[in-house]
């Protein structure tokens, strides 16, 4: 018999509708939440949005929960959905300025403060924007959550193997999409590490 | 260069990248981290239960905001109706959709339905127009939408009603939740879903109506034909006439107007009354069985002299007798402000304590006000407060309207095992002479009355 710990007895309480258990867990796990949307969509607007969307349909699926002991990797997968969607649906809006997209929703924080080298940052963050979906998550979970390739295999529910090719892919598109930009003289740091 | 250097430079960017992400993330307290989590709760909540989304228009007054908090309350229909529905295609789908109002549901299971089928496709998506339930004043569209290379349900979006010159339709739109949010493996794979409008008086449905929606990259232009021969003749007026008095507060029963698909009850309130009336405590209409339909829409107008109620129709039950029931009555006192001083982020003046300045938050083009009001008891926790509506004056008497791009927005949440409600109020930005001062017209206050009004049926 399997023994509960704490949290997989409240992610029991929770998939049957506790709402006390459901966020205490979601609670626990908000820090890391907050940290992997604010990577993936570059704004505490859209993050505390996508974070309210995550917690609303991991409430409306908390019975697809088959293995309480795996709530927090359940819902990290639901919001990596969610960003995911979000990014797909920001592409589709019709984008013609690069400084109000990462402004985030109107003038409320404009973190990408474009001078010196913040750009660095910016053409960093635009380059993993257009990764593919699996690179993108690979990339963030392991450069901006510093996940080990076995957890993140875990999380996304692939193989080691498959996680490892998608790094390396990605780093690769990674470096191809710098190489590109660095015709466009905007970044001196960049020459340097050149 | 070789490729472990390459990677090396892009991980030392990725690195760089990361630290102004890590910056932004201490830009989000605790507090709103924790609203954030809640208010997903709230919605889950909201989504899980048979409860429909609203489309307000801008001209609908204030009182319709509180529909969002009027609970739909589900009288099943029988099981036997509703296995013998679940046999004919494409209309088994619509009985779970609709069950959450009897009124409705009866009409389907007496087959007061006008099928259509009507299909058109474009960008890859299908939308067929299964049929229309329908009577004077109200408009339930059952279709069904689908990717047919993805095979994937695709819901209508951006819906619009208009006549046949183009002339949009006034009334309140609800659609159901999106299939993906439902608990019910059955609803998550389908593709039908329901429109439902319902026009405001003295409004009627034209012989041709024009759907316009968007599904996805698709946007779809459908005319449904309205067989007015259907109901022509169904709908009856009856004058009520009784004025009760509460509280020194008076409320005339004018007139209710029984259709097929609802009834529509017009009260009138007294001119000197002191209060505003804001609702009614779980107000139905009850049949001599016992059997409740309860109001579910609710049409306010400007001068809240006069409101509309509507409820769910109780035609199909041929009832013998109907009363109108409720236990009391919501209602606030006229004249009472909120006074608050942005610069010290203080209330000045209000009703009493259960209301506080929560925080004040900077969007750029407006300021957000978070009030919390607390210590509600449990009739209080039935609908949510919006406190203010329209305009407020500022320290030397101008006056200003609220921030209109935010003022729609779902600005009440209720916080979960307490009894509490968040009210968001959104004011420009700018520098405004403090203090600011509110008119509060919904504020929390009702009176116990048991009230029952005979509805003549004969």
């Amino acid at each position: 018999m399997e023994i509960l710990t704490d949290a997989a007895r409240l992610a029991a309480l929770a998939a049957k509708g506790d709402e006390g258990a459901f966020v205490t867990l979601v609670t626990m796990e908000k820090k890391r939440m907050l940290r992997i949307a604010v990577s993936y969509l570059r704004s505490e607007s859209d993050a505390l949005e996508a974070i309210q969307e995550t917690v609303c349909r991991a409430w409306l699926k908390r019975r697809d929960l088959k293995q309480p002991k795996f709530f927090a990797t359940w819902l990290i997968r639901i919001l990596i959905n969610v960003c995911t969607d979000e990014l797909r649906n920001r592409k589709k809006r019709t984008v013609v300025d690069d400084v109000n997209r990462y402004g985030g929703k109107g003038q409320e924080q404009q973190w990408h403060d474009l001078a010196g080298a913040a750009a660095i940052s910016l053409d960093m963050s635009h380059a993993v924007d257009q990764l593919s979906d699996h690179y993108r998550n690979v990339i963030i979970l392991k450069y901006y959550e510093d996940m080990t390739i076995t957890a993140i295999a875990e999380l996304l529910n692939k193989p080691d193997g498959t996680i490892r090719t998608w790094l390396h892919k990605a780093l690769k598109q990674l470096h191809s999409f710098m190489r590109r930009t660095e015709e466009v003289p905007v970044v001196n740091e960049r020459n340097e590490l050149e | 260069m070789n490729g472990t250097n390459s990677n090396n430079d892009v991980v030392r960017c990725l690195q760089a990248d990361r630290s102004r992400a890590e910056d932004a993330v201490k830009q989000v307290d605790d507090e709103m981290l924790d609203a954030a989590i809640m208010k997903g709760l709230e919605l889950g909540r909201a989504k899980g239960h048979p409860r429909r989304r609203w489309h307000i228009p801008m001209w609908v007054a204030a009182a319709a905001v509180c529909l969002l908090f009027v609970l739909v309350f589900s009288i099943r229909i029988s099981p036997v109706f509703a296995n013998a529905l679940r046999d004919i295609p494409g209309l088994s789908a619509f009985v779970k959709l609709i069950e959450h109002d009897p009124g409705l549901s009866s009409a389907l299971s007496e087959d007061y339905v006008q099928p259509l089928g009507i299909t058109q496709e474009n960008n890859d998506i299908r939308l067929t127009v299964e049929g229309i339930i329908v009577d004077e004043q109200r408009l339930v569209v059952l279709y069904s939408a689908e990717n047919v290379i993805e095979n994937k349900e695709v819901p209508l979006r951006t819906i619009q009603f208009t006549d046949e010159k183009g002339k949009e339709l006034r009334g309140i739109i609800s659609y159901n939740t999106p299939p993906e949010y439902s608990e019910d493996e059955s609803v998550k794979s389908r593709k039908e879903d329901v429109i439902d409008i319902r026009l405001i008086q003295p409004d009627l449905l034209p012989n041709k109506v024009k759907l316009k929606a968007t599904a996805g990259e698709a946007s779809f232009e459908v005319e449904l034909p309205i067989d007015h021969s259907r109901f022509k003749g169904l709908s009856r007026e009856v004058s009520i006439g009784k004025t009760i008095e509460v509280d020194g507060q008076q409320i005339t029963f004018v007139r209710a107007k029984l259709s097929p698909l609802q009834i529509r009850l017009e009260m009138k309130y007294g001119a000197g009354n002191t209060k505003k009336i804001s609702g009614f405590i779980d107000m139905a209409i009850e049949d001599e069985n016992g059997m409740r339909w309860r109001m579910d829409t609710v049409f306010g107008s400007k001068g809240d002299q006069s409101t509309e109620y509507l409820f769910q129709s109780s035609y199909f039950h041929r009832p013998k007798k109907l009363a109108i029931i409720s236990e009391g009555i919501y209602m606030t006192k006229r004249g009472e402000r909120l006074v608050i001083d942005l610069d010290s982020e203080q209330i000045v003046q209000a009703p009493d304590s259960r209301i506080a300045l929560q925080k004040v938050v900077d969007k750029g083009n407006y300021k957000q006000l978070f009030f919390t009001l607390s210590d509600l008891d449990d009739v209080d926790i039935q609908r949510g407060y919006w406190l203010t509506n329209d305009v407020f004056t500022d320290g030397e008497g101008a006056s200003h309207g609220l921030y209109e791009a935010a003022k729609y927005d779902p600005g009440i949440t209720l916080s979960l095992g307490s009894r509490q409600q968040t009210v968001q109020i959104p004011v420009p930005s700018g520098e405004l002479p403090q203090p600011l001062s509110f008119i509060l017209d919904d504020y929390p206050g009702y009176i116990r009355h048991p009230f029952r009004i005979d509805l003549p049926v004969e």
